[in-house]
């Protein structure tokens, strides 16, 4: 049978002509899609369409489980491949560095990239509105070149062991014995 | 005052001290009519213990009333001599701020403040900011990082704040503080420790590094914290309290202490070379109570700075220091029990090999401060059971009087030193009026007295389970401690007083019964204790607190003159809480929806090095919920565990997504 079929394939692409609608799957992987771009902050109606689009025709999958996580995976990473350049164009120091700084990137364009929609997975000639964003605010998670260094020990000395009876004792019989003779001494007529 | 020698200055106030006590001692005899054995000796010995501690804090009061009177102004022991500002760049100071599953709204609040005012001096480029987190926490955990990038992304300037989280909290705080001098210690000259409930305006922080700068030979500067910022009526006597006898008690001990102070754990700067060479810290011999790590690290960390010749000073002119107190009297209690244990780990530090006397005298005053309460508490029940045993005696006229002699002397000793507080207060115009003039500060003083007189048989009681509770390794259990501000009702307090209730009427009726002629002595002690329940709700009361401050009583400067740092700090405590920080695991469900705080989730992690793998079967435990869409059911303990693994994240999102498609 043709269950093992792509669902995608077998709905849209080649075989689907141009300007049908595509099948109940598919527009529920565009859904899930344009939700997943939303989430970046995108919002333009025209480039999460042609984003979807593109991701959607690309998936394959038995299930719509599977085609979805497909087209997801694929979003996810054109878009993590767009953030390592980013981050490069950003930061083109190390590669560790640019670590530090992918955090705040991330989150910079997702409250950014609604003012740039053409910018988002675009490679060449980034606006430089939004580069500029970018570059005030890729701070580094922990500062660069955090230098290893060591505390030693300091000792501290043999430390009494004060909840043992036995350190007490001698203390405590001494004490004793001085109460005693205080008392005797002021019992003396 | 500033011009008599060190060595002269200690060898006074022993003098006075021992010499009141002896006093003390001597009439304390006259009044008790105790016929000498083992056991009068006993009781007078607790008594010399007792009041010579008493004594001690009395005479260090007068000091510094004398001090802060005759010197105009208390001058510190760590003077500087250049004044040189230009400096400052060079000298890099870290600013740390360790938490440990703290509200991150307050945390941030305290560090943007603080970093505004600095800012506001021209000097921030001198100063780095760290957030130090051992949160374990996982809500707790992601808010911290949320909050951390919304700084990053609001602040001007520099923005030199960073994060790091570690996946245990080895070491607990002295441990967190290690990890940050051995990752990050060798690029600064200093540290600045700030505690989670600190503030500290940029001017004193500009300040303390000056002075560092001055003397290469001061290794910690403590900058004494003033409590602020709480409204609660026992909150608003601590505030009051510190505002007003303060400043006499931190001038006499300077005055004494000279180099040889002490550090409180926050609040303070320090001389990174030497404290990363001399003052890593190895867990005590021996097993918990009193073996294992170091708790109360501040106090050995002083002693092992002295050790290696290097100053410990107390910055107490310097304003511009803040903290927060708990607002309630459990709360306070709360607070003592954590520091408890590491001050009891004190008696055997006292025998560490090499410290100066003066900082073993301070880790034994630091163990007094607890083990005070049972030293009272056995000294009372000997003095009852002395006069009620069938060979005691009740004591006669002359020992009434000489009873009421002494009575008066130890409040004498007790209170005088907050009238010395209210008289210098009186020598200084514009604070006097900042604390609602003359009489109203008057009446203030008498307030807090009565309320201090009256929560002194709670706290001993509080204390005396504490210590007893530590030494035989008990666990003492509390609802989760509230520090926000919104008065204690009637369950919390009785849960947590009534022990003391109960312990209160057993021991008037006791008195009344066996002793009737000791009741009037210790009726202080028994009507605080009987009345804790209403008493700890009347002092938790915010309402009571408001109306105090509408009739100006128990108000301090930091109050009517807010400064600027202060006035930032509740502006942003103002801003509404998120509503994802209102339920646990919303948070969580948002770390897999939202695929940028997945990054900054995943960048942290990495940058910290704090990757650490879950286990497979919480792995597949949390998968399985995601999977049937119900993020918000996963357990804390397995969100804590795959919060820390960026594989099992990718694929718990990748789940989501899933999810949401069908």
């Amino acid at each position: 049978m043709n269950s093992k079929k792509p669902v995608f394939s077998q709905t849209r692409g080649a075989a689907a002509p141009d300007g049908e609608s595509p099948p109940p799957a598919a527009r529920k992987v565009e859904r899930l899609l344009a939700e997943y771009l939303r989430a970046w902050g995108l919002r333009d109606p025209a480039m999460v369409a042609a984003l979807c689009g593109r991701w959607a025709s690309a998936a394959t999958g038995d299930t719509q489980a599977d085609l979805a996580r497909a087209a997801v995976q694929r979003a996810e990473c054109d878009v993590q491949k767009w953030l390592d350049h980013v981050a490069t164009l950003i930061s083109p120091g190390s590669a560790e560095d640019r670590v530090r700084r992918r955090g705040l990137i991330a989150m910079t364009i997702q409250d950014a990239i609604d003012d740039y929609p053409d910018a988002f997975l675009r490679y060449d000639s980034l606006p430089t509105g939004l580069l500029r964003r970018l570059q005030d605010a890729a701070r580094p998670v922990v500062p660069n070149g955090g230098a290893g260094a060591t505390m030693p020990v300091q000792p501290l000395g043999e430390l009494p062991p004060v909840l043992r009876p036995g350190m007490w004792r001698r203390t405590l019989t001494r004490l004793l014995a001085a109460c005693l003779l205080v008392t005797r001494f002021n019992d003396r007529p | 005052m500033h011009r008599m020698p060190l060595g002269a200055r200690r060898l006074l106030i022993l003098v006075l001290t021992l010499l009141t006590t002896a006093a003390a001692t001597w009439m304390f005899c006259a009044a008790v009519r105790v016929p000498w054995g083992v056991l009068a000796v006993l009781i007078l010995a607790l008594y010399a213990v007792l009041f010579f501690w008493i004594s001690l804090s009395f005479w260090l009061a007068c000091a510094g009333f004398l001090c802060c009177m005759l010197d105009e102004g208390a001058i510190p022991a760590c003077r500087p001599r250049d004044a040189d500002t230009r400096r400052l760049p060079e000298a890099r100071t870290a600013i740390v701020m360790p938490i440990y599953n703290e509200d991150p709204r307050r945390v941030l609040a305290g560090l943007r403040a603080t970093y505004e005012s600095l800012l506001a001096t021209g000097q921030g480029d001198a100063f780095d900011f760290f957030l130090l987190s051992d949160t374990t926490d996982p809500d707790l955990w992601l808010a911290e990082e949320l909050a951390w990038a919304r700084l990053n992304q609001e602040l001007a300037g520099p923005r030199r704040v960073f994060y790091r989280h570690r996946s245990k909290n080895v070491g607990r705080k002295a441990g967190n503080i290690a990890d940050f001098c051995e990752r990050f210690g060798a690029s600064y000259r200093y540290m600045v420790v700030l505690d989670a409930d600190s503030v500290m305006s940029g001017a004193t922080l500009v300040e303390l590094v000056r002075r560092m700068e001055a003397d290469a030979d001061l290794g910690i500067l403590q900058a004494p914290p003033v409590p602020v910022n709480r409204v609660s009526m026992f909150a608003r006597c601590q505030q009051f309290a510190a505002h007003v006898y303060g400043p006499i008690f931190l001038a006499g001990y300077s005055w004494w202490a000279h180099v040889d102070g002490n550090y409180w754990g926050h609040n303070a700067i320090i001389r990174l070379a030497p404290f990363m060479r001399h003052c890593g810290l190895s867990p005590l011999p021996g097993t918990p109570p009193l073996g294992g790590e170091i708790l109360s690290h501040d106090f050995v960390e002083a002693a092992l700075m002295r050790r290696a010749g290097l100053k410990v000073c107390l910055a107490q002119d310097l304003g511009g220091s803040y903290e927060e107190v708990p607002p309630t009297l459990i709360g306070y209690a709360q607070r003592d029990q954590r520091w408890c244990q590491g001050n009891m780990q004190h008696i055997r530090l006292v025998f560490s090999c090499g410290l100066a006397p003066m900082s073993r005298l301070h880790m034994g005053m630091g163990a007094m401060a607890y083990l005070s309460s049972p030293l009272w508490l056995l000294f009372m029940i000997l003095s009852a059971f002395t006069v009620a045993a069938p060979w005691g005696e009740a004591p006669g006229d002359e020992g009434w009087r000489a009873g009421g002699v002494l009575f008066a002397a130890t409040m004498a000793l007790l209170l005088l030193p907050k009238f010395l507080g209210y008289v210098y207060l009186l020598f200084q115009p514009g604070r006097l009026r900042q604390c609602g003039g003359a009489v109203r500060a008057a009446a203030s003083m008498m307030l807090e007295s009565v309320v201090s007189i009256l929560v002194a048989p709670i706290m001993m009681a509080f204390h005396v389970v504490f210590v007893i509770s530590t030494l035989f390794g008990l666990r003492v259990e509390w609802d989760a401690q509230e520090r926000s501000e919104c008065g204690l009702r009637f369950l919390p307090a009785l849960r947590g007083h009534w022990k003391q209730t109960m312990a209160g009427v057993f021991t008037a009726a006791v008195v009344l019964l066996f002793a009737p002629t000791m009741a009037f002595w210790l009726a202080p002690v028994y009507t605080g204790l009987i009345l804790s329940i209403p008493l700890s709700m009347l002092l938790g009361s915010v309402r009571l607190g408001q109306a105090l401050t509408r009739a100006r009583l128990l108000v301090t400067p930091a109050e009517t003159m807010p400064p600027d740092v202060l006035v930032r700090l509740r502006k942003l405590l103002e801003e509404p809480i998120a509503n994802e920080l209102k339920e646990p695991g919303l948070l969580f469900a948002r770390l897999l929806s939202d695929p940028a705080f997945a990054e900054l989730h995943g960048s942290i992690l990495q940058a910290t090095d704090t990757i650490a793998p879950a286990a497979p079967r919480q792995a597949r435990r949390v998968e399985k919920l995601v999977r049937t869409g119900q993020p918000l059911r996963i357990l804390r303990d397995d969100r804590r565990a795959v919060q820390g693994d960026p594989a099992v994240l990718r694929s718990l999102r990748m789940a989501h997504w899933t999810a949401l498609a069908s």
